[in-house]
C-alpha cells in the first residue's frame, strides 16, 4: 500500500518534471543546433544566437532598462508605501492596500486597455519607453509592497519604532535607521521579484508597445510568429540565460526573507 | 513643585471605543525615587507608564510635568526619557554597541564621545564583553542588561521600565530582580517601573503605587503597604490576606471557630484580615480559634494548611514544615504578633 | 497633526500619486469608455446576452477551472513527495520545477508548440514509432496544457510551503489512533493544506482567466475571453465592447481572488 503510494508520487512528480523541462531543454538545444529537422547530427552552432543578437539586441537592452526602472520605482514608491501601510491602522489603509494590489488580480490586458484609453492620445508619452515602464511598475509594485509588508508585520515594527522614538529619533530617522534596515530581506526578495517579472512581462507590454519600443517578450512573440524554429529557440535561450540566475536569486532571497519572518 | 521629577495632574486615558484604561489620577515622583507601579493585568499600569513616556496622550485636561515643566504636548522623542520595553525591543540591525549608542547618534554626538559613553554604560551594566555581539546572540538576561544600558546611555531625566523582568524565566527572574535593584541605585536616577509581581515591586521599589481598574489605590513604601493596606483589596492583592468576617465585641473578634484578640479602638465598620503568616497552628489549650483542615500542601520550608470553620471563609495558614495537620483533623490556631490587619470597611468598587 | 502621522502620509505620497494617475484614473476611464458606445450602458446587457461572448466566457471559466483542478492534483502530489522525502538532487529538482515561474505566456505557448506542434516532439515520436500524426498544440488540449504549464509551479510553491509547516505530530497522532495512509491523507493532511489549496487554486484560476500570451502564441481559434477582448480592440476597433468585456473579466477575477483570500487568509495573488 505504502510502496504503491510512493510509486504513484514518484511517477506524478517525474511526469511533471518531464512536462516542464523537456520543452525547455528542446528549446535550448534547438537554439544551438545547425538544423532542427536533421537534429543534433547537423552539428552545434552559435549562428542562430548571433542572428538573434543582430535582430533583437535592442529588445534585450530595453527590457533591462525597463526592469531597472521598475526596480527604482518599486524602491522609491513601494518601500515608503509599505512603511506607511504598516503604520497606518484601520480600514482605509487596508482598502488602499487592496486597491493598489488590483493589478495582481485584474488581467494585464484590462489594465493595458485602461492605460491606452486615458493616455493613448498623449503621443509623446504613448510612443516612449516610459509608457511601458508605467505598465510594468503598475504590475510589479504590489509584489514589492507585499514582500516588505510581510517583514514589517513579522518584526513588530511598532515596538522597535517606539524604542527608537524613546531614544529621541524623529520619524524620518526611525524610517532610515530602523524600518528600512530591518526590512532588508523583504526589500531584496521584492526587488528580485520585480526585476524577474518585469523582464518576463508580456500581457500589458504587448498592448502598450510600439514597433520602436519592443521588449524581450514582445520580440519573442514576434519571432515565434515569423522566424524559423531555430531562431525562435535561440532567442528563447537568450531569455532563459537572463532569467535563470534571477529566478535562483529570487528563490534564495524569498527563502531567506521567509526564514527571517519566521 | 520643586524636587518632583515627575508629576501627573488629572491624567486619564480613554481609548477609542470608550474603555477608560486610566482614570483621572495624580502622582508625584520625587527626584531619585524608584517607584513601582503594581497591579493585576489590565489595571492600566502600562498605559500610565506610556502616558509618562509620551507614547500615549492623556485625555484633555490632564498634565504631565517633568521637573515642574509641562511636557504633556511633547512627543516621546522630545521628552528625554529612557525606556526599557517588556520585550526589550533591541534593534536587530545593530550590534549591542550600536543599540546602546543609538540615542546619542540621533542627538548628533561625536563618534568618539559615543564610543566612550557606550563603553562606560556597558561597564556599569556588567555587559562590556557583549559590545560587538549581534542582538540575536544574546541570552534573555543579557538582553535585559543591554536594554537597560541603551536606556540610560542618553542620561535621561527619568527611566521608565515596562515589566522589565517578565520576559525572563522564573529562576533568572529572581536573580536579576536583585541585580536590577542594585543597578538602578547605582545610576541614581528617577525610575518608574511596571510590574504585576508584588515580590518584584517590594524588592526593587522605594515606593509602590498599587493600581486597580485604572486608579492608584495606594502609594506607599513597601513596608507601609504591607503593614497598613489602604483597603481590603490591597490587603488581599499584596500578601494574599483573607477576610475573616466576624464581629468585634469587647476587644475580641468573634468568629465561628472562636475568637481573636482585637484591641480597639476600631472604626465603626472596620474589616479584619489575616495573611497566611499571621496565624500559627497551636496546641488546643493555647488556641483561641479552632477549625478543620481541608488540605495540607508541603512546600519544603513550610506547610500550607487550608482550614474551614474557623473564620467565615476559608483560611490559609503557613505552619512549620513538620506540623501535624492531616486533612480532616481539627486544629487550634493562634494569632501571631501583628498578624491582624485592620482596614476601613469602604472598598472602592472597581 | 502629530509629526508621526505627517511622516506616514509623506511616505504614502509617492504611491498615492502613482496609483492615482496610473491606476485609479485609467480604470475609471475604462469603465466610462465601456458606456460610450452607441448603445451606452445597455452594452453590458447586450454583452451578457451575446452567445459568442458568453460561450467565450464559459470556455474561459471551464478551461481555467479544469486547469486549476489538474494543477492542484499534480502539484499537491509532487509537493507531498518533495517535502517528505530527502534525496540527492532534491533542491535542484525543486528549482527546476519552479523555473517556469518566470516564463511569460508567450514562452509557455512556444513550449507547447515544441511539444505538440506540427514540428513538435510528440508528432515526431508518433511519426517515427507509429507512423501516425499527433498535433495538439493549437487545440483546446494545447491551451489546457499551456495553462497547466504555468500553473503547476505556482501551486507547487504554495502547497510546499504549507506542507512544510504542517505539524508531523498530527499525522503521527492519526496513525497512532489506527488511521491508514488513505485516512491520514483524507482526514489530516488535506484538511491541513486546505487554505493553501484554496489560495493557490484561486491564483491558478485567476491567472488562467487572464492569460493572454499563451493563447496568442498558440494562435488557436478557441475563443477565450482575453483573445476576444484583444480581437475586439485591435481588429474590430470595438472599443466600448472591449472595455466592457475587460471590466467583466476584471471584476470576475478580482471577486474570485477576494473570496478565496477571505477564506484562506493568506496572500493570494495572480501573476503572469
Amino acid at each position: 500500500m505504502r510502496a504503491a503510494a510512493l510509486g504513484f508520487q514518484i511517477a506524478v512528480t517525474g511526469l511533471a518534471v518531464a512536462f516542464l523541462l523537456i520543452p525547455a531543454l528542446m528549446s535550448a538545444v534547438t537554439g544551438v543546433t545547425a538544423n532542427y529537422f536533421r537534429g543534433l547530427s547537423s552539428g552545434l552552432t552559435l549562428d542562430w544566437v548571433a542572428r538573434v543578437w543582430e535582430l533583437y539586441a535592442s529588445t534585450v537592452w530595453r527590457s533591462m532598462r525597463i526592469a531597472l526602472g521598475a526596480l527604482a520605482a518599486a524602491l522609491l514608491i513601494g518601500v515608503p508605501a509599505a512603511y506607511a501601510l504598516a503604520r497606518a491602522p484601520g480600514r482605509l489603509a487596508r482598502a488602499i492596500e487592496e486597491f493598489v494590489s488590483l493589478p495582481l488580480a485584474v488581467p494585464g490586458l484590462a489594465l493595458a486597455l485602461a492605460l491606452l484609453q486615458l493616455y493613448g492620445t498623449w503621443r509623446g508619452f504613448r510612443i516612449s519607453e516610459w509608457f511601458i515602464l508605467v505598465g510594468h511598475v503598475l504590475y510589479t509594485l504590489p509584489f514589492m509592497i507585499r514582500a516588505v509588508l510581510a517583514v514589517f508585520a513579522a518584526i513588530d515594527l511598532p515596538k522597535l519604532e517606539e524604542a527608537a522614538a524613546a531614544l529621541g529619533a524623529p520619524p524620518w530617522r526611525r524610517f532610515i535607521d530602523i524600518a528600512v534596515p530591518n526590512a532588508a530581506p523583504g526589500v531584496l526578495a521584492g526587488a528580485l521579484t520585480v526585476v524577474t517579472l518585469s523582464i518576463g512581462e508580456f500581457n500589458l507590454t504587448w498592448m502598450l508597445h510600439t514597433p520602436l519600443t519592443k521588449t524581450l517578450p514582445v520580440g519573442l512573440a514576434d519571432s515565434y510568429a515569423s522566424m524559423r524554429l531555430e531562431v525562435a529557440s535561440a532567442y528563447t535561450l537568450v531569455f532563459f540565460v537572463m532569467v535563470l540566475p534571477l529566478l535562483v536569486a529570487m528563490q534564495w532571497a524569498a527563502a531567506r526573507a521567509q526564514g527571517f519572518v519566521r | 513643585m520643586s524636587g518632583a521629577a515627575i508629576a501627573l495632574e488629572g491624567v486619564a486615558r480613554t481609548f477609542p471605543g470608550g474603555a477608560q484604561a486610566v482614570r483621572p489620577c495624580a502622582l508625584v515622583v520625587p527626584q531619585g525615587e524608584i517607584l513601582g507601579l503594581l497591579g493585576p493585568s489590565g489595571c492600566g499600569k502600562t498605559t500610565l507608564l506610556r502616558l509618562i513616556a509620551g507614547l500615549e496622550r492623556p485625555d484633555p485636561g490632564g498634565r504631565v510635568l517633568f521637573d515642574g515643566r509641562d511636557v504633556t504636548r511633547l512627543p516621546v522623542e522630545a521628552r528625554h526619557v529612557g525606556m526599557v520595553f517588556q520585550s526589550y525591543a533591541l534593534f536587530p540591525n545593530m550590534t549591542v554597541a550600536g543599540n546602546v549608542g543609538y540615542g546619542l547618534r540621533v542627538r548628533g554626538v561625536r563618534r568618539a564621545e559615543i564610543a566612550a559613553r557606550v563603553e562606560e554604560v556597558l561597564a556599569l551594566c556588567d555587559a562590556s564583553a557583549l559590545a560587538s555581539r549581534r542582538v540575536d546572540q544574546l541570552s534573555g538576561g543579557q538582553r535585559q542588561r543591554v536594554a537597560l544600558a541603551r536606556a540610560v546611555a542618553v542620561r535621561p531625566r527619568v527611566l521608565l521600565l515596562d515589566e522589565p523582568l517578565s520576559a525572563l524565566d522564573a529562576a533568572l527572574r529572581e536573580r536579576l530582580r536583585d541585580e536590577l535593584a542594585t543597578l538602578l541605585r547605582r545610576f541614581a536616577i528617577t525610575a518608574v517601573f511596571v510590574t504585576h509581581d508584588q515580590a518584584e515591586a517590594l524588592a526593587i521599589a522605594d515606593r509602590v503605587a498599587v493600581m486597580r481598574a485604572g486608579r492608584i489605590v495606594q502609594a506607599d513604601t513597601p513596608r507601609a503597604l504591607y503593614a497598613a493596606p489602604a483597603d481590603a483589596w490591597v490587603a488581599r492583592f499584596v500578601g494574599g490576606a483573607a477576610d475573616l468576617g466576624g464581629v468585634v465585641s469587647d476587644g475580641s473578634l468573634l468568629l465561628p471557630g472562636g475568637r481573636l484578640p482585637a484591641p480597639g479602638p476600631h472604626a465603626p465598620r472596620a474589616r479584619f484580615l489575616v495573611r497566611p503568616g499571621g496565624l500559627d497552628l497551636a496546641d488546643r489549650s493555647e488556641a483561641t480559634l479552632v477549625g478543620a483542615v481541608t488540605r495540607a500542601t508541603f512546600l519544603g520550608d513550610r506547610l500550607r494548611v487550608e482550614i474551614d470553620g474557623a473564620a467565615e471563609g476559608a483560611l490559609v495558614v503557613d505552619a512549620a514544615p513538620d506540623a501535624a495537620a492531616a486533612p480532616g483533623a481539627r486544629v487550634g490556631l493562634r494569632l501571631r504578633p501583628g498578624g491582624l490587619i485592620v482596614v476601613p470597611e469602604a472598598e472602592e468598587a472597581p | 497633526m502629530r509629526a508621526d502621522d505627517r511622516f506616514t502620509l509623506l511616505a504614502a505620497l509617492p504611491l498615492a500619486i502613482f496609483a492615482g494617475a496610473f491606476l485609479l484614473l485609467p480604470l475609471a476611464r475604462l469603465i466610462m469608455a465601456s458606456g460610450e458606445g452607441p448603445s451606452g450602458w445597455a452594452l453590458y446587457g447586450q454583452v451578457l446576452a451575446n452567445p459568442r461572448y458568453m460561450r467565450a466566457l464559459g470556455q474561459t471559466v471551464a478551461v481555467s477551472g479544469l486547469v486549476s483542478l489538474a494543477a492542484l492534483a499534480v502539484a499537491t502530489t509532487a509537493a507531498l513527495f518533495l517535502v517528505r522525502r530527502r534525496f540527492f538532487g532534491r533542491s535542484v529538482l525543486i528549482g527546476l520545477l519552479t523555473f517556469p515561474l518566470a516564463f511569460p505566456g508567450v514562452v509557455v505557448g512556444f513550449m507547447i508548440i515544441l511539444l505538440g506542434g506540427r514540428q513538435g516532439l510528440m508528432n515526431a515520436l508518433a511519426r517515427d514509432l507509429f507512423d501516425a500524426r499527433l498535433v495538439f498544440a493549437y487545440s483546446m488540449t494545447g491551451l489546457f496544457l499551456g495553462y497547466l504549464y504555468f500553473s503547476i509551479p505556482r501551486v507547487l510553491l504554495t502547497v510546499m510551503a504549507a506542507a512544510e509547516k504542517l505539524d508531523p505530530a498530527l499525522e503521527e497522532a492519526a496513525r497512532s489512533l489506527g488511521a491508514g495512509p488513505v485516512a491520514v491523507l483524507r482526514d489530516v493532511t488535506l484538511p491541513g493544506l486546505a487554505p493553501a489549496l484554496v489560495a493557490s487554486g484561486a491564483v491558478a484560476f485567476a491567472t488562467a482567466m487572464g492569460a493572454f500570451g499563451t493563447a496568442f502564441t498558440l494562435a488557436t481559434n478557441i475563443d477565450v475571453l482575453p483573445m476576444v477582448i484583444y480581437t475586439e480592440f485591435t481588429l474590430a476597433a470595438n472599443i466600448a465592447t472591449a472595455a466592457a468585456l475587460s471590466v467583466v473579466l476584471g471584476l470576475v477575477t478580482w471577486a474570485l481572488l477576494f473570496l478565496a483570500r477571505s477564506f484562506a487568509g493568506a496572500a493570494v495573488a495572480a501573476g503572469g
